[in-house]
């Protein structure tokens, strides 16, 4: 059993063949490099980098409740990134554990042109990496609490003494990959991927008619409690005037821009002549 | 033997796909077979009967407008460069491009623009870019009939011009305002979105009737025809055989690998300009000789396939404006809608704002927190750190970060700019994966991102906020959606890979009909130009002016 997070946390393990190197290096990939905050890509990522030689099933742990000692860490760290507040939900409350998940988080973050390129067996079995890294990030928590107070772990400090306890982590190097991971993976979660459109209700977007089936509400202009109107029947200068429009236009031409002749660049037909 | 296989449904091989059949029906009696081939998923469940992806919906498609993984995954895929990509003083390139049968126009924004009269003018070396065929004027006829099919219409401002549900947006118009402020104008975009449902969540697939997909338009036709879809079938290879080619792949439906081998006598490929490249770079071995693809390499050791691939001068921000200016509420309403044309004339670019996709906020920082590492920057990474009471610096999470996000509708602007750029790319492929690299950006190039990138930023200043620093002053990295070029059409065979009819100079009806074509940048968003050339190149080829008909190339009685 190769430790995890130094001498101070012996406790904190994982099978042989995974170290917290290994870890450092698949976040890497995903984009969370220590030296940079970006991604560290070697030319030759793809099966013949770094992973070839591992066995997957060496990569999974024989005893499951330090898995879930594990989670119940970084959910304690979630619940500060993106705590639940008044009005919104917050990170454990969108599931943002699934988003670590790293089936879930490449193709989002790819899709959304955030990713360097990755070696093949991140895509191919993206599975076999989830647990090392959650164990990983668990040891690097928790080794951030023993700083804060000896031998707490991390879900045991005030939310104020969590909070010095990120705000340092995020200032270390060797921690900080593993925290934006983390934080990228709350706010995806929280901004409608996988399970829950709180965070873009929150941000202004319509809700979702059924997150399941990934039906967002359709149709604008609508009343500010949600109702669709009809623009070409109803009175949107009446509902507006009531405070009552949520439209996504102001119905207004800007005044003209003086001395900006336009009839030597657009054609009759709205193109560029 | 099919007779017709097109390779990829965007806007070159769905009007390749849709003009064929109709003529095989009407003229040639319907006795060949087209059969289009696509690596995606068939979104709408009525082109190909054995597709296999997520179950419909009550709308009886399969759109979705979730930002969940797996359909994101399904509609969208992004090319890149290994040795590159976000690392800080490296050049690189990252291209997205649309998945699934319909291509590019299962992403676009139904921006549709024709290209100005000057993209078709430019010169390298004293020698013009384009075939001497093409200008504006020639092309208008083309994409008088693209217009038509992708029913496009102007925008506008106010309902006295057009109902209500056809006009521009609040991004819009504070946008018009920051432009006003700085001597320039902003005008209502023309739209491919007839029907539309005023979305309000329109950037991800369409659910309803308002995307002028090609699924609505071209490929409906081609279906209607007769033409045969089979999707899921990923092309990896294609090589002559006998008379004709054969098309070698995988066929990924049911979940499954299954190879696939078809052998065509036309075979046209359009599958986007970085994939169809690719496509023929991985077979140029199968190719030899009087055959090989590049006679620009084979006669003069001069590469032409993989270069000169444009980004289309694609460049775009992000910022916030003043807490006095109207809210922008930049997430509703049609992804794009206004652009401003004014710096055209003197330096060949336009600017649009568009639709702010709320996952970029996850990972990157939404205003002036991170330290200032890069002094001659502008924007989030050169502006005081904002300090808590306690006087440490704003985190980029929990309460204070969670509400700040909350800002985000009102104040967020993003925009960018389209421009001419000098086709600095390049793509290449070997057989795990398909790469671009974008080495080092022209003095010319960089003049005209410094000059859009000013007036962006003045145009964030003069609305009271500030322009966050962007990738490619951070590290290096251009972002195209708008990828052309790799493959450039050209009158001569050491200048380029396919003639102005899309034929490949030294294979017989092996065609590229797609962005891979186009030999210079654009300087407006690309679809209709696509489809325009395409629509020229077919015409061309079924009444066999200037090139063997399609009737003679399939032997037909």
């Amino acid at each position: 059993m190769a430790t995890i997070g130094g001498a101070l946390l012996p406790h904190l393990t994982v099978v042989a063949g995974w170290h917290r190197r290994d870890v450092l290096r698949v976040l890497g990939y995903l984009g969370f490099s220590a030296a940079t905050g970006c991604g560290q890509v070697s030319e030759s990522a793809d099966d013949r980098g770094q992973f070839a030689g591992i066995d997957p099933d060496d990569y999974f742990y024989e005893d499951t409740d330090q898995a879930a000692a594990a989670d119940r860490t970084i959910a304690a760290a979630m619940a500060v990134l993106l705590p639940s507040d008044f009005d919104a939900a917050g990170a454990l409350e969108v599931e943002a554990m699934d988003m670590l998940r790293l089936e879930n988080f490449i193709p989002t973050a790819r899709t959304q042109n955030l990713l360097p390129p990755l070696p093949a067996v991140l895509d191919r079995e993206p599975e076999v990496f989830d647990e090392p890294i959650r164990i990983a990030i668990a040891a690097t928590l928790d080794g951030l609490a023993s700083a804060e107070r000896p031998l707490v772990r991390f879900s045991r400090l005030s939310d104020d003494e969590k909070g010095d306890a990120l705000d340092r982590g995020f200032d270390d190097p060797a921690a900080r990959p593993m925290l934006l991971f983390l934080r990228a993976a709350c706010f995806l979660a929280w901004l409608g991927a996988v399970r829950s459109d709180a965070g873009l209700v929150a941000i202004g977007y319509p809700p979702f008619e059924n997150f399941d089936d990934g039906v967002a509400v359709s149709g604008y202009p609508r009343t500010t409690d949600g109702r669709l109107v009809d623009a070409e029947n109803e009175d949107l200068d009446a509902l507006a005037a009531a405070g009552m429009l949520d439209d996504y236009t102001y119905n207004r031409a800007p005044e003209p821009t003086p001395g900006d002749d336009l009839s030597l660049v657009l054609d009759a037909g709205g193109d560029l002549i | 033997m099919i007779d017709v296989v097109v390779i990829g449904s965007g806007f070159g091989g769905a009007v390749a796909a849709a003009r064929i059949s109709e003529h095989i029906r009407l003229a040639l009696g319907g006795r060949h077979r087209v059969v289009v081939l696509d690596k995606g998923v068939d979104p709408t469940g009525r082109f190909d009967p054995d597709g296999t992806a997520m179950p419909l919906n009550a709308q009886g498609n399969r759109f979705r407008h979730t930002l969940a993984p797996q359909y994101l995954d399904e509609l969208g895929e992004v090319f890149t460069d290994p040795r590159g990509a976000y690392r800080p003083g490296v050049p690189s390139m990252n291209v997205i491009a649309g998945k699934g049968l319909g291509g590019g126009s299962l992403l676009y924004d139904g921006v549709s623009l024709r290209a100005p009269a000057e993209t078709f003018e430019q010169t390298r070396d004293g020698r013009r870019l384009w075939p001497s065929a093409f200008t504006r004027a020639s092309l208008n006829g083309a994409y008088d009939v693209v217009a038509q099919q992708l029913r496009v219409r102007q925008m506008a401002w106010t309902d006295a011009d057009a109902p209500h549900w056809a006009l521009t947006t609040k991004r819009d118009f504070v946008f018009a305002q920051g432009c006003r402020s700085i001597g320039a104008t902003c005008v209502p975009l023309k739209l491919a979105d007839v029907n539309d449902a005023n979305e309000g969540w329109w950037n991800q697939g369409q659910r309803f009737e308002g995307r002028q997909d090609l699924t609505k338009n071209y490929l409906s036709s081609a279906l209607a025809s007769g033409c045969e879809f089979r999707t899921a079938h990923e092309v990896e290879r294609i090589a002559p055989a006998g008379d004709g080619y054969v098309v070698r792949g995988v066929d990924r439906r049911g979940g499954k690998k299954k190879p696939f081998e078809i052998e065509c006598r036309v075979l046209i490929v359009a599958a986007g300009a970085v994939a169809s490249t690719g496509l023929l770079l991985r077979s140029r071995d199968d190719f030899r000789n009087e055959r090989a693809l590049d006679q620009g390499d084979e006669r003069l050791g001069q590469p032409v396939l993989g270069r000169h691939l444009s980004s289309n001068g694609d460049y775009g921000v992000s910022g916030i404006v003043g807490p006095n200016v109207l809210p922008v509420e930049g997430h509703k309403g049609k992804p794009m809608s206004s652009f401003c044309p004014s710096f055209w004339p003197e330096h060949k670019f336009i600017l649009i704002p568009f639709h702010a996709a709320p996952l970029y906020l996850s990972l990157g920082q939404i205003s002036s927190m991170s330290p200032p590492k890069y002094p001659t920057a502008s924007g989030r990474a050169s502006t005081p750190i904002a300090e808590r009471a306690n006087g440490k610096p704003v985190r980029d999470w929990g309460p204070e970060y969670k509400s700040l996000l909350r800002q985000f509708g009102a104040r967020v602007l993003t925009m960018g700019c389209l421009a001419l750029d000098e086709c600095e790319g390049e793509i290449d492929a070997d057989d795990d994966r398909i790469t671009v690299k974008w080495r080092e950006t022209s003095r010319a190039t960089e003049d005209r991102w410094k000059v859009a990138s000013e007036k962006m930023q003045s145009i964030y200043a003069a609305l009271g906020g500030e322009m966050f620093l962007d990738t490619y002053r951070r590290d290096g990295t251009v972002n195209s959606s708008h990828p052309l070029g790799g493959c450039r059409m050209a009158e001569d065979p050491t200048e380029g890979i396919v003639d102005p009819t899309g034929e490949s100079f030294s294979n017989p009806n092996l065609f590229v009909l797609d962005g891979a074509i186009i030999p210079s940048a654009l300087g407006v968003n690309p679809s209709m130009t696509i489809a325009a050339l395409a629509e020229n190149a077919v015409g061309r080829l079924v009444r066999g002016e200037g090139t063997p008909s399609l009737a003679d190339r399939l032997g037909a009685q």
